[in-house]
């Protein structure tokens, strides 16, 4: 079943209904009933999730779906959406199931503050209260707001005009009440119009920042040298203030194109700026903060420079599908992703994967100037991801922490490589960091140059020599970019991967193996 | 400060002119040279009279630059001859310069634009040489004493006069209050516009302020529910506009214009091409006014656009409209890659009326969903694009699909001569996904030319140095594409 949303152009509506007339008394829907999150992933380019500085450059995106019940009256009316996500992106808001009509959509960000409660007392009543330091005699006193915020003035009943906070005595201004339009916290509004009176229960989806998630893997090396156990973690992160409880979650794997400005307008905070008269002894007051970019809060700023946040691991476990031409996990039960909180769940586990250890290096056509360097060996982990085989799983991208048995059992840490998005039927090649017991050195025998049809070409000869200090042979390939060169003379014969020559040595435990070849430019 | 604003509404009236033909305001008050009249002419001392703000009639035109044009038509009563009248409930944003008020057998004298705010320095300042109350507590018994003290200077610390003695205010720490007795005329808790008039007769006519102000501002959010089996596009536009003045329009008549005027950067004879469109349209549009080559986008009902507040309304529903889904991969080099690309996963449609959605886009950003077993949306992409012209074909990539993917290997690279490179190329397609696709693979060249000379599979011609393969790829199965092109300068 497709629910057909309800949003009626304003350009068909009814001519003459002004959208000022005849709304109602708010309707306020104090929470949803129900909240399901889609989580995307991270962005990062590389590196881990933990890393704060890889967090501050991606925001995070996820859509919130809620169900909320109103009681709504026939005609029109306001319904102000409380308790929906900080990170909320209002324009991306989408009301769906209230059949009759959505006029327009509100969202105030003139906040209730010191300051905006002086601009909007202009011209309005309030009373001066002052408390004699000495005596402690309380005096009140009928004001009218005359100016403010920014250096408070007020006008008694009888035109005398005063300062607030000049005159080094305990004084406060007191209001009746808050001014209207003013809210706690931006506030979604919309203006709906409905047939009939009675209880909708409608979907509000919108895209929030604030919420992500990562994959992460652990992949364990058996003692066999062949098989490793690979798990795989969904880590999903809330960093922003609201905590989803119970709420059925996904998370889509894949790149989605962003347009990049899903952010909500600033919230406009107005300060209070205690201005005065030059006084002599008092120093001037500290400058504003900036209106327009207000300090984030407090706990989000602790999360974010600090390790404070907890990190749950749960037993759950989620299942996959496709969505479009992303991958879905859901997760298999309805979870609490609270505020500043980074919970994991297993999305695979998987046991006895063969893998096959090389040492893969990428040679140069040339060696200048630097005449035997000694270079490590990259060492690869490759493992098949085919249909049918023991994994046969699309993977999304993450970061990969790599454990090696030592003798006595204990894993040590190999590397954290990075996996790309693999779909199935796509290799995984693990970088697994580089050997310092198998390393090449590399000796320019030649560099020279020659002519042909008028152009000069290149042409040079090279030396390698592979050595293997482990107490294991070592299977080293040797890969050279040759589509603009052609090896016109070689030590052993070289296949073909890709557009690379391939070199396959065997060298020996505590041995050495050499190759050498020379090309020319084509 | 207060400032002698010269009447220069050229702009504004210009500006008026192309949005409300019907409505332009009289250029009486703009071709009013305003007089340099060293003292401001004052027919009564007390507070000028405030026009009554009932039979106000607003209306905005919203620029995508951030700048909107206000007219605002106000009911004004006045007698015959020289007066001055304060304009409040202005936008705190005004720009003082394009302001202009033009009524009936109304002339403009001058026209002031007041940012000298109402602070306590400022009251301070303004009360040199003048008697205020002082009150003072004594810290020790709580007593309170006043006196009469004339302010001699307020410069990095008050000097009083009180009786014979000379004092710096509060030099003691002692707490002092300060009581003035009135608020100077021209210090204001807002900013205000007043305008000097002078009328040839008394009586009550409407006059229109038209200004230009800045911190309004709109752009278009779309919403294109794609369902991809039916190949079909639920479509939606929202008008998002924004305020961040801190002024409330109420019940204003508003419309929108799709692109920001010239304000003085100059002309670009080279504009960057409309993001997201391959096509642009020709079709006239049904739904928006055209004014000179700029569209005017009215909203039916008048509406309240609140002091930071960022309101959206509807203007576009379409549904049904015929899209497709293409993959798409392009590259103009020639290397191989040790790991496979993703392709990239574009939505195609058209706004055109045989498509289903005869409208023009003003720039904005299409976010894209697709609707879950469950009918809840869920975010497959976001695209920006620019003002769209009716009957456009535009093609937004949503992101990179998961199970489709190219390697591209370098076979051979030959230098035929000075002019000429040959190219040996393999691209590996794969598709992990349970059905069939077609990936269209696209090989450029830095270089002018590019001209095949053995394929694997017929290719199309894009242009002099593109060239498009469609390669269809089995489901869980890959193709491997292969081909020989000559680039050349």
């Amino acid at each position: 079943m497709r629910a057909r949303t309800a949003l009626i152009a304003l350009l068909t509506a009814a001519p003459g209904v002004a959208a000022a007339q005849a709304v109602s008394a708010p309707v306020v829907s104090a929470r949803p009933d129900k909240v399901a999150v889609v989580l995307y992933q991270d962005r990062a380019p590389s590196g881990s999730y933990a890393d704060p500085q890889f967090r501050s450059a991606d925001p995070g995106l996820a859509v919130v779906s809620e169900t909320r019940t109103l009681d709504l009256p026939a005609g029109r009316s306001t319904v102000s959406f409380r308790e929906v996500a900080d990170g909320m992106v209002p324009q991306t808001a989408a009301i769906e199931g209230i059949g009759g009509k959505l006029v327009e959509r509100n969202f105030d960000f003139d906040l209730l503050s010191p300051g905006t409660l002086i601009g909007k007392a202009i011209g309005a009543p309030a009373r001066l209260v002052r408390t004699n330091p000495k005596t402690g005699e309380v005096t009140e006193a009928p004001v009218t707001v005359r100016s403010g915020p920014q250096g408070i003035l007020l006008q008694h009943e009888d035109g005398a005009v005063e300062a607030v906070g000049c005159s080094g005595l305990p004084e406060r201004l007191v209001f009746d009440a808050a001014p209207p339009g003013l809210t706690a916290t931006p506030t979604l509004s919309a203006v709906v119009e409905v047939p009939r009176a009675g209880r909708y229960v409608v979907r509000l989806s919108y895209l929030a920042t604030g919420l992500r998630w990562s994959a992460d893997y652990v992949a364990r090396l058996n003692v066999d040298g062949r098989t490793l156990d690979l798990q795989g973690w969904l880590t999903l992160s809330n960093l922003s203030r609201t905590s989803f409880a119970d709420a059925p979650t996904q998370v889509v794997a894949g790149r989605l194109a962003r347009a990049g400005d899903d952010t909500a307008p600033q919230a406009y905070q107005s300060h209070v700026l205690k201005t005065c008269w030059p006084i002599d002894f008092v120093p001037p007051p500290l400058p504003l903060p900036p209106v327009a970019a207000p300090a984030p809060p407090a706990a989000m700023a602790m999360a974010r420079m600090s390790k404070l946040e907890e990190v749950v691991v749960t037993a759950t476990r989620a299942t996959v599908g496709d969505l479009g031409d992303y991958k879905l996990y859901s997760l298999n039960e309805p979870t609490t992703v609270a505020a500043n909180q980074t919970k994991q769940v297993t999305f695979l586990a998987q046991g006895d994967v063969p893998y096959q250890r090389a040492y893969a290096y990428v040679a140069q056509t040339a060696y200048p100037g630097d005449p035997e360097q000694v270079i490590p060996v990259p060492v690869v982990l490759r493992i098949k991801n085919e249909k049918g085989g023991k994994l046969g799983k699309g993977l999304p991208g993450g970061v990969v922490t790599v454990f090696e048995p030592r003798p006595d059992g204990e894993p040590s840490l190999d590397g954290q490589p990075r996996l790309k998005d693999t779909p199935v039927g796509v290799p995984v090649e693990l970088q697994a960091g580089l050997s310092s017991l198998v390393t090449v050195v590399a000796d320019q025998e030649e560099q020279s140059s020659f002519q042909r049809a008028d152009r000069t070409f290149s042409r040079s000869a090279v030396a390698l020599t592979v050595r293997n200090a482990g107490a294991q042979p070592a299977p080293v390939e040797i890969r050279l970019a040759q589509s603009s060169f052609k090896i016109v003379k070689e030590s052993r014969p070289h296949g073909r991967d890709g557009g690379f020559a391939l070199w396959t040595l065997q060298v020996p435990a505590g041995g050495e193996a050499s190759l050498s070849y020379r090309v020319e430019e084509r | 400060m207060r400032w002698l604003c010269l009447v220069a509404a050229v702009s504004a009236a210009g500006a008026a002119r192309a949005a409300e033909p019907a409505r332009r305001p009289k250029p009486a008050g703009a071709s009013v040279a305003a007089q340099p009249v060293s003292v401001a002419p004052r027919t009564a001392p007390s507070p000028p009279e405030e026009p009554k703000l009932d039979n106000q009639r607003l209306s905005i035109t919203i620029y995508n630059g951030g700048q909107a044009l206000v007219q605002d038509v106000r009911s004004l009563d006045l007698p015959a001859g020289r007066r001055r009248i304060e304009l409040r409930e202005v936008s705190n944003q005004i720009e003082p310069a394009s302001v202009s008020l033009a009524a009936p057998d109304l002339a403009i004298v001058e026209q002031n634009f007041d940012f000298d705010l109402l602070t306590p320095s400022k009251l301070m300042e303004k009360a040199v040489g003048k008697q205020v109350q002082i009150v003072r507590t004594n810290p020790g018994n709580g007593q309170q004493v006043t006196e009469t003290a004339t302010v001699l200077a307020a410069n990095g610390g008050v000097v009083l006069k009180i009786g014979d003695r000379i004092e710096v205010l509060r030099d003691d720490g002692a707490p002092t209050r300060v009581i003035f007795d009135g608020v100077p005329e021209n210090l204001r808790a807002r900013p205000t516009l007043s305008v000097t008039v002078d009328s040839t007769r008394a009586g009550r006519r409407d006059a229109t302020l038209t200004y230009l102000t800045r911190g309004l501002n709109w752009h278009a959010d779309y919403v294109a529910v794609f369902d991809e089996k039916a190949s079909k596009l639920d479509f939606q536009g929202w008008i998002t506009l924004i305020n961040q003045t801190s002024t409330t329009f109420a019940d204003v008549k508003t419309e929108l214009v799709a692109g920001s005027p010239q304000s003085g950067g100059g002309f670009n004879p080279n504009p960057s091409p409309i993001r997201g469109v391959v096509r642009g349209g020709g079709e006239t549009p049904s739904n928006a006014n055209q004014v000179g080559d700029t569209y005017f986008y009215p909203l039916k009902e008048p509406t309240t656009i609140a002091a930071n507040q960022q309101k959206q309304v509807g203007f576009i529903e379409a549904d049904q409209v015929a899209a497709q889904r293409v993959y798409q991969f392009r590259t103009s080099a020639f290397q191989s890659q040790t790991s496979p690309s993703h392709v990239d996963s574009v939505l195609q449609f058209s706004n055109s009326r045989s498509g289903g959605l005869a409208a023009p886009l003003p720039a904005g950003v299409v976010r894209i969903y697709m609707r879950d077993a469950d009918g809840a949306l869920k975010l497959i992409g976001e695209s920006a694009i620019g003002h769209t012209p009716q009957g456009s074909d535009l093609s937004l990539r949503t992101g990179e699909a998961f199970d489709v993917t190219v390697q591209p290997t370098a076979e051979s690279e030959q230098t035929l001569d000075k002019r000429r490179n040959r190219h040996v190329m393999s691209y590996l397609v794969r598709n992990a996904k349970d059905q069939p696709v077609t990936v269209q693979l696209r090989q450029g060249t830095y270089l002018p030319e590019l001209k095949v000379v053995e394929e694997s599979i017929k290719s199309r011609r894009v242009d002099a140095s593109e060239v498009e393969w469609a390669v269809p790829v089995p489901a869980g199965g890959e193709t491997k594409l292969t081909f020989t092109v000559e680039e050349s300068r």
